[in-house]
């Protein structure tokens, strides 16, 4: 029993960050989208006094830099005075979006804080009971990127310490999706003798290796329609034999994606009847926001009258959203995709041939400068990728179809 | 594609008919107005491409409950088929049926037409008056982009379309614009993003504000740290000043103890010594005071008690009589006693006397004398009597039963004589039987008599042995008395004892009487006897008479002798009686005797005298003993009065008249007021002796304390307690001043140093330079202390600045906002990217298809208008970016189209639309319905067109529907179906 370490492991908490695909939510829900963050830290805190683990762990993205707030600070301030107050250690790195340069406005954590100060990997010596316990690694990103490979200078160091414990905040080298900074081969980290490797930046949460332990926790609380499902930390007991990993979820609000198929539900009473069946089905332990997909092969009244759906959505969400854990419809697609099956009966039609001709020919940026390049419209906008601009065409063409089409 | 023939089962006031279409491809439908035209042309729209419930409904015949019918189609590909539609049948699906039999569904239909709509159909495929004069009425700059439009999909829907798109775009977004949605929306973001950069800019100040606060916090620390000094050198100052005073009492102390003499040698605790000194001789002088007091009040009492002790004589003698006291109190007591038994012993006697009750009285008692043979006396008297009373009664008795026997019997008697044989018989009778039983009768009559003798024997020694007795008695009796008579000397017992005696005798010789009387009676009956005998019968018969005659005469014989008996028994009795008489009148003698001698007993009856003799007895015995305790009290009273008078001689003459007693007491109060003084006088000469001594205790220490006082004065080297006092005051002022001294001094020195003390003590400071110093202080510290609450006040500020800071969420908050906005505006920009591409599309597509087709269609269209024009126009040009259609004369002159004439912008229109439908329609070949639209046509360009037409029904089927009789002129009669009359055939 006295070589046992327990600890919890997160990452990038993003204090602050934007919630993205969120636009007409009614205030209350604002409101705890607003305060869902710090709730997740909360939890954090409250799990990590629960547990009463040794030290808490956070590899780096605490906040986005460049929107950075005070509050966001003091809570995390606040959250580390209770963490001292129940003598619990945080060690921490800065990550690519809270580098250290771009920190303008630091405010002093309290002394049972260890941050490392640079790029430079370092160790913290954690003692228990007068001993030393764990050496933990790491380093911090200095300025907005690091391109090298920085396990490379990872080393244990004393090895008369029982645990060795390492901080990276960066990505595998063969991951594309995301912007790939410290990049490392999986197994430069397996070799290196560490008995936990506490990753981050990756917000998807996924164990890399199981012995040593290689893991990214991912964010604590999911901010957009990709982040999808439970967020939270990882709570970490290490022996001498081995390690144990429990999940904690610790979010404030899911993001769930519902796709229905509804070309059997014909009437408004019908496709509701579904949606409130699907979304009791679904109902989880945490508010919801749902991204909608609804999908028909046939062409029904329902379809054809978009703001019925609308109305539908907004009597569901008026039910959900009074609940404790409520669940909101933040957003409605509609994939009518019986209009490609119907094509086939205007081939008469040259103007529409045509039209389709013209749909699938160039690309359409140029003639959406008017906005995407308008002087003020710019700087809030965020430029259409070629995937939004291939389904930006392809609901022109439906629109066209739908209105075109007697 | 033909229609054949067209059967209307109902539809609007079509029910039940037939129209034939197969005649010709090109037909003439003539109806005037009102005649069904356009309902006919509905039905054929319905049929083939259906139509909506509402619009359904519309068309439901008033008179017919079925809605439907069928149109027979000739299609070139596969030949004649039916499609019928019905209202009400699967829900206004159409079914067709092909030649081959099978039956097919709406989608088979569909595709057959090629995916044709109704409005597309109308657009492209049919006209009226109405589309050429919606011509006219619109704006001449619209009128090329109208036919354009209806060249391209057969309908202004592009148009309309396009137009659609437009708005939405201008709502949502224009470049310089102020009021679309996204424009707004970009205003509110920007205005937010101003909010934002403020917030950050403010957060920004967050570490700043936090330095600037402890910049603050130290700055003020130095403040307070300044004003704690200049305080402190305040307070050092009003020390001084508070000091000044002080300072210059102790110089006076100072001056005070110079005069003050240097001899200081005292005792210790010297006053407090002599206090306590003299304190404890007091108490002893007071003391001795006391003693002395007393020993002179004991001696007086003593002379005082011992003057009266020998005045006082008569104290012996009262003590010799008061030794007698208790004898005198017994005596008296005993006295008491007497007196009361003799009052007892009176009262019994008096009781006494009157129970009995016999007239005596106390006097005659105490004379009384009982002498001791009385109570034999008149015991025996009293015997006497009852025995005397007793044999009367027994004599009166024995009188009265032989009176009555004697009567009895006499009466028997005669009865006897009366019933007796005579004498005679009697003789004879008896002289037989007397014989027989003279022997048996004699025989039995001598026993009878032996018998009785004995009897009499018997009876004759009883009484001799009785009389002898008697006489005994008497004689011993006799004796008795005399001896009590020789020995008392009383002379009444010599005639008792001779009386005795003499009854004695008389008793004894009465018994030798009756004896002799016995022995006689034995000699009677001692006599012979004689017997008798006769027969029986005779003696029987006899016998019965003379046992008869016996029997009353023994019967008389019986009572005779009874008689006889009774007579001698009579005679006895006279004697006893007079025997008796005897006794009664010698018992009466001695009785009077007794009378004589106590005359009370005549009061009482003879047989209560022995009793009265007890109860007298006891009364004389009461009365001696009365006698003998009065005699006691006599002898006791005299004791008792001898003793008082010694007793009164020794009391005052006051006294004299209580009793003995209590002069007694008076006389013990006095012996032992005596004995108390006597007592009181040897306790004075024990106090005196006492007194002596503690006096003699006193006075040695008195001595002593007074030596220590007189040692105390020797030390402090003065010889009297006044001066020793003096030198103690002054000793104390000398003190007091050290103290008052001290006091200063040790109150200061714990304020000032000593250093510093001794300085101010040496020289004392001004005043007024203090106060001066003081207020120059104050006046700084007043300034420090405003500027220390300008800094708190600051810091106050900042703190709460910083507090709000920390708390606020309005970044945060704002951020939030604003990444909301931002995405809407995104969301919008999509809305607004999908609408820009379809616009933009849609133009490409018009642009694309306009190089396609419309050079095509524009030729057909110069060729038909061409023809209808006569030629006069020879070229038709598309219309060019911002230039309408234009056409060109023969002279080369060219006209807009709005330029044109009302009639010639219609035949515009009909050759466009006959081009389209040529050129859009090469494979499929609808059928052309043309309603009445040429009423703007003169007879020359309505001929002209009919021509093209008539030419163009080689290639389609046309349908021309008219009112006009010159129209219908123009058709040979088998072309044209007249509605009219086929209504009036129905």
């Amino acid at each position: 029993m006295t070589n046992k370490l327990t600890f919890i492991h997160a990452a990038d908490l993003h204090l602050d960050s934007p919630f993205k695909g969120l636009a007409n939510i009614p205030e209350h829900i604002f409101s705890d989208v607003l305060e869902s963050i710090y709730g997740a830290l909360d939890r954090l805190v409250q799990a990590a006094i629960d547990k009463k683990v040794d030290f808490v762990l956070l590899a780096g993205d605490l906040f986005d830099n460049e929107r950075r707030s005070l509050k966001a600070q003091i809570a995390l301030r606040n959250a580390f005075e209770k963490l001292k107050d129940h003598g619990i250690h945080v060690y921490l790195s800065y990550g690519n979006h809270d580098n250290i340069n771009c920190n303008i406005h630091p405010v002093k954590y309290p002394d049972n804080v260890y941050s490392f100060p640079d790029e430079q990997v370092r160790s913290f010596i954690f003692q228990k009971n007068g001993q030393p316990k764990a050496a933990i690694y790491g380093f911090s990103y200095e300025n907005q990127a690091v391109l090298t490979n920085k396990s490379y200078e990872y080393e244990v160091g004393d090895p008369s310490i029982p645990f060795h414990i390492a901080m990276l905040h960066g990505s595998l080298s063969s991951n594309t999706e995301h912007d790939t900074y410290a990049p490392f081969q999986l197994n430069d980290l397996a070799n290196k003798k560490m008995d936990y490797w506490a990753l981050g930046h990756i917000h998807k949460r996924s164990i890399l290796k199981e012995d040593p332990p290689i893991v990214y926790p991912g964010n604590i609380q999911g901010r957009h329609r990709k982040e999808l499902g439970e967020k939270g930390c990882y709570h970490v007991v290490l022996t001498e034999t081995g390690s144990t990993l429990t999940f904690l979820p610790l979010q404030s609000i899911i993001f769930n994606n519902i796709i229905l198929d509804v070309s059997n539900y014909k009437s408004v009473d019908q496709l509701e009847n579904l949606l409130k069946k699907h979304i009791n089905e679904h109902l989880k332990n945490s508010p919801q926001l749902i991204d909608l997909t609804l999908q028909s092969k046939e062409e029904h009244l329902i379809m054809q009258n978009d703001f019925l759906i609308e109305d539908l959505i907004d009597i569901v969400n008026d039910h959900y959203t009074k609940q404790k854990n409520w669940l909101y419809i933040y957003k409605i697609n509609i994939d009518k995709q019986y209009i490609h099956n119907e094509n086939k009966f205007f081939n008469n039609d040259i103007f529409l041939d045509e039209l389709t001709k013209q749909i699938n020919g160039e690309s359409i940026s140029s003639q959406l400068s008017d906005l995407y390049q308008h002087r003020q419209a710019r700087k809030y906008l965020e430029a259409l990728s070629d995937e939004e601009q291939e389904k930006v065409k392809q609901d022109a063409y439906q629109l066209l179809m739908e209105t075109l089409l007697p | 594609m033909k229609l054949k023939e067209a059967k209307i089962y109902g539809f609007g006031k079509w029910v039940d008919y037939t129209i034939d279409f197969s005649n010709d491809s090109f037909v003439c439908v003539y109806g005037e107005n009102e005649s069904g035209k356009s309902t006919l042309q509905r039905f054929i729209s319905f049929v083939l491409f259906g139509l909506p419930p509402k619009q359904r409904n519309y068309y439901v015949p008033k008179t017919s409950s079925k809605m439907g019918g069928r149109i027979t189609i000739i299609d070139a590909e596969i030949g004649e088929y039916v499609v019928e539609r019905i209202d009400g049948n699967r829900n206004g699906a159409a079914i067709c049926y092909t030649q081959d039999g099978l039956e097919h569904d709406e989608n088979w239909l569909k595709k057959r037409l090629n995916g044709m709509s109704a409005s597309i159909y109308e657009s492209i495929y049919s006209f009226d008056a109405a589309d050429l004069s919606a011509i006219q009425m619109m704006k001449q700059d619209d009128i090329g982009e109208v036919l354009l439009g209806i060249g391209l999909t057969g309908s202004t829907h592009i148009h309309t379309v396009e137009k659609q798109l437009d708005t939405k775009i201008g709502e949502l977004f224009k470049p310089f614009g102020t009021k679309p949605k996204m424009n707004v929306q970009l205003k509110q973001l920007d205005e937010l993003a101003k909010d934002i950069q403020k917030y950050k800019q403010e957060e920004s100040t967050y570490v700043e504000k936090t330095e600037h606060l402890a910049t603050l916090k130290s700055e003020k620390e130095q403040l307070q740290t300044t004003l704690r000094e200049k305080k402190e050198i305040i307070l050092q100052l009003e020390k001084k000043l508070q000091a000044i005073p002080y300072l210059r009492e102790l110089n006076s102390y100072s001056e005070q103890i110079k005069d003050l003499p240097s001899d200081r040698s005292f005792p210790e605790n010297g006053l407090s010594r002599l206090a306590s000194l003299n304190e404890k001789i007091l108490p002893l002088q007071s003391e001795m005071a006391i003693l002395k007091q007393d020993d002179e009040k004991y001696v007086n009492e003593r002379t005082q008690i011992e003057s009266e002790l020998i005045s006082d004589s008569d104290g012996k003698d009262a003590q010799k009589l008061l030794a007698q006291k208790q004898t005198f109190l017994n005596q008296k007591h005993q006295l008491n006693k007497l007196n009361e038994e003799i009052k007892q012993h009176d009262l019994k006697i008096k009781n006494q006397l009157n129970n009995i009750n016999i007239g005596l009285t106390n006097a005659q008692i105490e004379t009384l004398q009982l002498p001791f043979h009385i109570e034999k006396k008149w015991n025996d008297l009293k015997n006497n009597q009852v025995k005397l009373d007793m044999e009367l009664e027994q004599l009166a008795e024995e009188e009265q039963e032989m009176k009555s026997k004697k009567a009895y019997l006499q009466d028997e008697l005669n009865k006897c004589k009366e019933n007796r044989l005579s004498v005679k018989e009697r003789s004879d009778f008896d002289e037989k039987i007397k014989k027989h039983h003279e022997t048996a009768f004699l025989t039995k009559l001598d026993q009878d008599t032996k018998q009785k003798r004995g009897k009499w024997k018997k009876k004759q020694v009883t009484i001799e042995k009785r009389s002898q007795n008697v006489l005994l008695t008497s004689f011993v009796l006799m004796a008795i008395f005399l001896a009590i008579h020789f020995i008392a000397n009383t002379n009444n017992l010599i005639y008792v004892a001779i009386l005795i005696f003499v009854i004695g005798i008389i008793y004894w010789s009465r018994g030798k009487i009756l004896i002799k009387n016995i022995d006689e009676l034995i000699r009677e009956t001692n006599e012979g006897l004689k017997s008798f005998s006769f027969t029986d019968a005779e003696i029987e018969e006899a016998n019965y008479f003379i046992s008869k005659d016996d029997d009353l005469k023994n019967n008389e014989r019986l009572i005779i002798d009874q008689l006889r008996n009774i007579d001698i028994q009579l005679l006895q009795f006279h004697e006893k009686k007079e025997s008796w008489s005897y006794k009664k009148n010698r018992l009466q003698e001695q009785i009077e005797e007794q009378y004589q001698l106590y005359p009370f007993l005549r009061e009482v009856e003879i047989t209560f005298w022995p009793e009265l003799f007890h109860t007298l007895k006891n009364l004389l015995a009461l009365h001696h003993d009365r006698e003998d305790r009065k005699s006691d009290a006599a002898s006791l009273t005299e004791k008792q009065n001898q003793f008082s008078q010694k007793v009164s001689r020794l009391i005052n003459e006051t006294e004299k008249n209580q009793s003995t007693e209590q002069q007694l007491h008076f006389l013990q109060q006095k012996v032992k007021a005596m004995k108390d003084k006597q007592t009181r006088l040897s306790q004075l000469s024990d106090l005196l002796h006492e007194n002596k001594e503690r006096q003699q205790h006193l006075v040695e220490n008195i001595n002593t304390y007074q030596n220590k006082i007189k040692q105390l004065y020797h030390m402090a080297n003065v010889n009297d307690e006044e001066s020793f006092y003096k030198k103690a005051n002054d000793l104390e002022r000398f003190e007091q001043l050290q103290i008052s001294i001290n006091k200063i001094n040790a109150q200061f020195l714990s304020i000032f140093k000593s250093e510093e003390w001794n300085h101010l003590i040496h020289s004392i400071p001004k005043e007024s330079v203090l106060e001066m110093e003081i207020q120059n202080n104050k006046a700084d510290i007043e300034k420090i202390e405003n500027k220390i609450e300008n800094i708190r006040q600051q810091i106050a500020d900042f703190h709460a600045d910083l507090l709000r800071m920390e708390t606020s969420e309005d970044y945060s908050r704002a951020m939030y906002q604003f990444d909301l906005e931002k995405n809407k505006l995104n969301d919008m920009a999509r809305e607004w990217a999908v609408l820009k591409t379809a616009k933009e599309t849609l133009n490409e597509t018009k642009r694309c298809y306009r190089n396609k087709y419309l050079n095509r269609v524009i030729d057909r269209t110069t060729v038909y208008f061409k023809e209808l024009t006569g030629g006069r126009y020879m070229h038709v040009y598309i219309p060019e970016e911002n230039m309408p259609f234009l056409v060109e004369t023969t002279d080369h002159i060219r006209y807009r189209v709005n330029e044109l004439s009302q009639g010639t912008i219609n035949q515009l229109y009909v050759s466009l639309r006959l081009a389209i439908s040529e050129v859009m329609n090469e494979e499929k070949h609808f059928p052309f319905i043309i309603d009445d639209a040429f009423v703007h046509f003169d007879s020359v360009r309505t001929s002209r067109i009919l021509k093209i037409l008539q030419k163009q029904s080689s290639r389609q089927q046309i349908i021309l529907f008219t009112c006009k009789q010159e129209i219908l002129d123009c058709f040979n009669s088998e072309n044209v179906i007249e509605l009219k009359k086929m209504v009036s055939n129905v």
